[in-house]
């Protein structure tokens, strides 16, 4: 297990979203790498180590979307909350839905925080600028993969 | 002279006995027809008692039946010999007899008493009645007297109207279930509405911009407009599916009404607005303290943020907006006016305006999507309140609305 890593995580399954999010970073200069996984189950397998993902870093930061194949990402966030190892790890649900029952259920299942997909690629821009001041430089993050 | 007295004696004896004769013969006429009119009476009663639609009986207090009439007879299917050979409570359904008893006691001690009770027939057929009795005495001797109903058609009609009744209950939970599922498939289509179809607009949006931006060497200026035009028409659609959620949202959200402070909403929506407030330096005008009402506060927020933003966008090109905001109170009712120096509004519009996609301007000239004053039409109708405008046109527009006051 990989330790200390800069790598962030993207769970997302559009495309044009991810070379959006992709092209947003670029512009803020955001050097992280970062990693796309399709669907939920794939993040699972991910963040627990299993094939073909053995190898894998730990994020520094998982970007989730809500509404994934396979398994949503309300129940990657229920699933991670339960794993002694993992639980710690932060958690940004980025999503298109601003409906207040996802909203509460994302943070009754423990999430960090909640932004919804702006449309315009500007305010996309700024909110990721925000978004890598606050998690990636400000936010002190908690020790993962001990007890 | 002697003979003519004599005569006159006998004369006189005569004449009293003859009038003796007379008066005897007059009474005896009198009481004979004095005779045949109590026995016209007695015929009359007994023909009414005989004759009546209600089934009438008397017994004693042992029950021993006395008299009934014709109706009664028919009712249990006895002939009159055999009647006066049974008790009353050989009348009474056998499962009946405490309810019977309890009856009867009752009616000794309050006089009169009426019940419902199952009671037989000589071929045993048990019929449901109900019985008005009452007690009164006899040449000293107290008896009961009472009318029997059959109420059969009765209890038939309220076991067709308990049937009816459950019938109707049973198909308004059906109906009430079918809403709440029509109700969560909007929902669920409001849902997809917000999230898969925001997202090929991000994506238009997106990609338009990055041609514009990593291409733009490449790219001539009609080429340029073009990408500009698609960028600007993504956005237009963006704002129109979150106008149309906000209200489909207004319309199916449960509300939770109670006392507001105007002033709080207001000033919340000042806060909201405040960037569009200083990019056409509005002046803002209000005269406080706003009183408070009955309403839900965010919907009053969306309200008053929708009025306020109108009246600072609808002003001639290059006219600093002017807005003034006000409250009175008149019949337990506070009503909220909205004055603006704007374009204002021809009278034949004033009721289109609070239509859903009505536009009075070129979205050119004024961008907006004809959802707001529809979110404030439908706000007001789910608060209880009510909304309109006074306006003419070049010299402002005065929206208002009104709601209960607090405590009304």
């Amino acid at each position: 297990m990989t330790t200390n890593s800069h790598t962030i995580l993207l769970v997302e399954d559009d495309h044009n979203d991810v070379l959006l999010i992709k092209r947003a970073f670029q512009k803020v200069k955001i050097a992280n790498p970062i990693i796309v996984l399709n669907d939920g189950e794939q993040a699972i397998s991910y963040l627990a180590g299993r094939e073909p993902y053995i190898e894998r870093p730990l994020p520094v930061l998982i970007l989730l979307d809500l509404k994934l194949p396979r398994k949503s990402g309300h129940e990657v966030l229920e699933w991670l909350r339960q794993q002694q190892k993992l639980r710690r790890l932060p958690v940004v649900v980025l999503t298109a839905s601003c409906e207040s029952s996802d909203i509460n259920r994302a943070y009754d299942l423990g999430a960090n925080s909640y932004l919804v997909k702006p449309v315009t690629f500007d305010a996309l821009v700024e909110m990721v600028k925000t978004l890598n001041l606050y998690w990636l430089i400000f936010n002190k993050t908690a020790e993962v993969g001990n007890d | 002279m002697k003979d003519e007295q004599k005569s006159r004696e006998e004369l006189l004896k005569e004449l009293i006995e003859l009038r003796r004769a007379v008066v005897t013969n007059d009474s005896e006429q009198r009481l004979r027809e004095e005779y045949s009119k109590v026995k016209q009476n007695e015929q009359k009663y007994r023909d009414c008692f005989e004759n009546s639609s209600e089934a009438i009986f008397i017994h004693d207090l042992n029950g021993r039946i006395i008299d009934v009439n014709q109706k009664t007879l028919t009712l249990f299917g006895y002939g009159k010999s055999e009647i006066n050979m049974i008790s009353m409570s050989e009348l009474v359904n056998t499962t009946e007899e405490t309810k019977y008893r309890n009856a009867l006691e009752t009616l000794m001690s309050d006089g009169a008493a009426t019940f419902e009770i199952d009671l037989k027939r000589k071929n045993g057929e048990p019929f449901p009645a109900e019985v008005s009795a009452s007690t009164f005495a006899v040449g000293g001797e107290k008896v009961i007297q009472g009318i029997v109903r059959n109420i059969s058609e009765r209890r038939r009609a309220e076991e067709e109207f308990r049937k009816y009744r459950k019938h109707l209950e049973a198909f308004v939970a059906q109906r009430t279930d079918q809403l709440e599922a029509a109700n969560k498939e909007l929902e669920s289509f409001a849902y997809s509405v917000s999230h898969d179809l925001r997202a090929p607009l991000r994506a238009m949006e997106g990609f338009a911009n990055a041609l514009l931006e990593d291409y733009a060497e490449r790219l001539d200026e009609v080429g340029k407009d073009y990408a500009r035009r698609v960028v600007s028409a993504a956005q237009h659609m963006d704002i129109l599916i979150q106008d149309l959620l906000a209200y489909s949202r207004l319309s199916r959200a449960a509300l939770k009404p109670g006392a507001v402070s105007l002033d709080s909403v207001l000033g919340e929506v000042m806060h909201q607005l405040s960037s569009d407030i200083q990019n056409v330096d509005a002046q803002i005008r209000v005269e406080r303290p706003l009183p408070e009402v009955m309403g839900d506060h965010a919907t009053l927020v969306q309200v008053l943020s929708n009025l306020l933003s109108n009246a600072i966008k609808f002003v001639e090109p290059g006219v600093k907006p002017r807005v003034s905001i006000w409250a009175e109170e008149m019949n337990g009712k506070v009503r909220l006016w909205v004055e603006d120096t704007g374009i204002g509004i021809p009278p034949e519009y004033h009721d289109r305006i609070f239509r859903i996609f009505e536009r009075l301007q070129s979205a050119e000239a004024y961008p907006g999507t004809g959802v707001g004053l529809a979110i404030v039409k439908k706000g007001l109708e789910r608060m209880g309140g009510r909304a309109g405008v006074n306006s003419t046109p070049g010299s402002g527009s005065k929206f208002w609305v009104e709601l209960r006051m607090k405590g009304f």
